[in-house]
């Protein structure tokens, strides 16, 4: 019993000391998004600055567009979701329920696209997209994305899973009820994956909210930029000092979204086994 | 399985339900994948094809000293990120599925760096390296925090593992815990019963009976590493010398920068090829190890 209780201790050391590790750069950068540029590199280094300065995060909007940036993000954001919501769940159903010809070799297929690179279909859909007029327009931001290019394979392999945990009885009473094929889809079988739908708007939401490369690609006016975008043109500044403080602080901005979505749906993210696209 | 009897109804199903999702991957993966191997074959220069040159773009960047040198980089990466998030992830869960309180805490904790996206963690870590631990280091006198670790190549690797690590070990744990509480625990009991020590229990029992989340968690971190640019970007840039440089950042640099069109779309056709073949074996020798 009494090796049971060190190890016990043991377990709880071992973890706190992991989870402090883990906590401590985002502390970090929360500290200094308040702090002024000498105080980020005072020694010992200061873990409560000596006066908050709320100013940085009001000075963020007045050095870059950041709130055109924040805009488009949410835009983007919102826009893909929504369209990779309908296509993702559909077909999620589609695989897992319904019988159609070929469908082992589509799902093959669509399994396949989860190894393409996107640093190998960049630079052609950077030419679709230009010849279709799209660059630096919301239509090129959202579209492609919408449709579920990036990530669409694994939400639709998750939601996949999902339906298939469901009895097809279920189905079944539906149909005996009168219901037709999208009455039983949307109000009968959607509401059964509310979990494995809980993952899937954080992996989405966070995917899209934190995509580098594809905007990357399809953006060159400031006035489309994403916030990933806008905040790499901190680097440009590198050469000289770069300001940290502000740094920080439009990171903070920019987390503070994907946190609050995470938090209200932890519950049902952390404690059931569907993150992973095993069935749990 | 549901079966629709209606040959009209199966169509209307298979129409709606898959169609439009297959169509919608079709136009935005398989046509610019297809047009990029297409461009390989080409002497496209961003304007025009003038002719058919075979496989003369993959001799160029077969024979490109920074492709061999920016694949051997990511090879490395890959190995040793693989491994290190992995394991890190599969010992965090052994701990948080122990029998303590909190659990949930931990496990929310564990994941929060994988929110962040790839360009903030590499400036949010950058500055560790290069500011808060030399000072550290400094001050303590501990030798290996003293420099920058930015600034010296085999550091500067190490550097791009740990965020690595730091960011994608939780996720990895998620998927670790769902295998570990689907082993059925009378299986365990009944081996403790028999006087299994923990450590054959883990290695005889638990192990193999998850191996699906080996299969799933390996196939995510190999595919990420072969894949990964921004935080790449954004913490080393690639420095010091290049020493850091990515596969997928050489081809960006010489698609975007250079503008060397073909040779770049080689180079990525290429590193498709490679994350397929080693993806496809990998899930193959796992999954060959599955116990039913």
């Amino acid at each position: 019993m009494m090796n049971n209780k060190i190890t016990k201790i043991l377990v709880y050391i071992i973890l706190t000391i992991g989870a402090i590790l883990t906590v401590l750069p985002l502390l970090w950068m929360v500290v200094t998004s308040f702090k002024s540029m000498e105080e980020v590199f005072t020694v010992p280094i200061q873990w409560i600055p000596k006066e908050f300065k709320f100013l940085n995060y009001t000075e963020v909007f007045a050095v870059m567009d950041f709130a055109q940036y924040y805009f488009n993000t949410i835009v983007v954001t919102i826009s893909r979701i929504c369209g990779l919501f309908l296509t993702a769940t559909m077909a999620g159903y589609a695989f897992a329920k319904l019988r159609f010809p070929g469908r082992n070799f589509l799902f093959m297929l669509l399994l396949m696209t989860l190894m393409v690179p996107i640093h190998t279909i960049m630079y052609p859909a950077y030419q679709v997209i230009s010849e279709l007029g799209m660059i630096n327009s919301y239509q090129g931001l959202i579209i492609p994305q919408m449709l579920g290019a990036f990530g669409g394979a694994f939400s639709i392999f998750l939601i996949k899973q999902g339906f298939e945990s469901i009895p097809n009885e279920l189905m079944e009473a539906a149909k005996v009820d009168g219901a037709g094929i999208f009455r039983t889809f949307f109000q009968v079988m959607l509401p059964q994956i509310k979990p494995v739908l809980a993952s899937f708007f954080i992996f989405s939401f966070n995917s899209s909210w934190n995509d580098y490369i594809y905007p990357l690609i399809v953006v060159n006016d400031d006035n489309m930029k994403t916030l990933s975008l806008g905040l790499a043109g901190f680097t440009s500044m590198r050469e000289g000092l770069t300001n940290y403080p502000l740094m920080m602080a439009a990171a903070v901005m920019t987390l503070l979204p994907v946190i609050i979505l995470f938090v209200a749906a932890q519950k049902y993210f952390i404690e059931s086994a569907v993150a992973s696209g095993l069935k749990g | 399985m549901y079966d629709l009897k209606n040959k009209k109804d199966k169509m209307i199903a298979f129409l709606t339900f898959a169609f439009i999702p297959l169509f919608a991957l079709t136009t935005v993966i398989l046509i610019p994948f297809i047009l990029g191997v297409l461009t390989t074959l080409t002497d496209w220069n961003g304007l025009e094809v003038t002719k058919f040159v075979g496989l003369e773009n993959y001799m160029t960047a077969l024979s490109d000293p920074d492709f061999t040198s920016t694949f051997f980089n990511t090879i490395k990466y890959v190995v040793v990120s693989m491994i290190t998030v992995n394991v890190v992830g599969f010992s965090l869960a052994l701990l948080v599925t122990s029998n303590i309180k909190g659990k949930n805490i931990y496990r929310s904790i564990f994941f929060v760096p994988n929110l962040i996206g790839g360009v903030l963690l590499g400036f949010i870590w950058q500055f560790i390296f290069s500011r808060v631990l030399v000072y550290f280091g400094k001050a303590t006198g501990i030798a290996i925090f003293a420099e920058s670790w930015l600034v010296d190549p085999t550091k500067a690797f190490w550097a791009i593992v740990i965020v690595t690590v730091w960011q994608q070990a939780g996720y990895m744990m998620l998927i670790y815990i769902a295998g570990i509480v689907s082993v059925p625990t009378d299986v365990i009991e009944a081996a403790n019963v028999d006087g299994a020590t923990p450590t054959q229990i883990l290695f005889k029992i638990r192990i193999p009976l998850m191996i699906q989340s080996f299969t799933i968690s390996l196939f995510m971190t190999l595919k990420s590493a072969f894949m990964m640019y921004d935080v790449n970007l954004s913490l080393t840039g690639g420095g010091p010398y290049r020493s850091t440089e990515l596969l997928t950042m050489n081809i960006y640099n010489d698609a975007f920068l250079y503008q060397e069109y073909a040779p770049a779309q080689a180079k990525a056709v290429i590193l498709f090829i490679i994350v397929a073949v080693v993806a496809i074996s990998q899930v193959a020798i796992t999954k060959k190890m599955e116990v039913e």
